[in-house]
């Protein structure tokens, strides 16, 4: 499977992999036992995420965009970055195959279960992205 | 790991050619009781008399590095040994939804 080179760069120096020790939210997508899983920390200030890290077992695809995504995020506000979308990781990484494009889906959904964790621990309703 | 070890030179693979196609893990890792999140970290190191003594010693300079990276980025502790899931609880026929290692 030919990897873009965003890709082989994301993957072999993944940024801001590793954990945040006292998070604001946290957001776990994917199961061990099916290949994949994703973590992502995050710390809040005035709704805007001042940290992201991630944490991932699976292919080169998942743990690249996991790691885009974490970059993508850091800056944005919750809204902002609970849109961000899959196609917009894959792009930021310079394309992903068709058949890899499902790798994708689990850091973006991560980051937006991290996100709607923070705000259920605030007491507030949860952002719905369709 | 084995796209880690080709950044370093070296080919390995995950399971036998004859499955490459399969996302599912091998099956003779199963019949041995590994469990699925840790099959799926498997590595099949294969010699042939084109091999070199040196080309063994690359291989075991470099693997605990890359292991250990990897491990470093897992959320998953595989050497525990408290069961993250079972069998029973993976659904079926879902592989082209799924992300795998085994097609790398």
């Amino acid at each position: 499977v030919p990897y873009s080179q965003g890709v082989m760069d994301h993957f072999a120096n993944p940024r801001n992999m590793g954990e945040i020790k006292d998070p604001d939210g946290v957001g776990k997508k994917g199961n061990p036992a099916d290949g994949d899983m994703v973590l992502i920390f995050i710390k809040v200030k005035d709704d805007v995420l001042t940290e992201v890290k991630f944490k991932a077992f699976g292919c080169a695809a998942a743990i690249a965009t996991s790691s885009m995504v974490t970059e993508l995020a850091k800056g944005k506000t919750l809204d902002q970055a609970a849109r961000i979308s899959r196609q917009e990781v894959a792009d930021a990484l310079g394309g992903l195959s068709a058949q890899k494009m499902q790798c994708s889906t689990i850091g973006p959904d991560a980051l937006r279960e991290a996100i709607n964790d923070y705000l259920s621990r605030q007491g507030r309703e949860s952002i719905k992205i369709e | 790991l084995v796209l880690q070890l080709d950044l370093e030179g070296i080919a390995a693979s995950t399971g036998s050619a004859c499955s490459t196609r399969s996302l599912e893990p091998s099956h003779v890792l199963a019949a041995l009781g590994v469990r699925r999140e840790q099959s799926y970290g498997s590595l099949r190191i294969s010699l042939s008399r084109m091999n070199r003594p040196e080309e063994a010693e690359r291989l075991i300079e470099v693997l605990p590095g890359v292991v250990s990276k990897l491990r470093e980025m897992s959320p998953v502790k595989s050497y525990d040994t408290e069961p993250v899931a079972t069998s029973e609880t993976k659904p079926k026929g879902k592989e082209a939804d799924q992300c795998h290692t085994a097609k790398e």
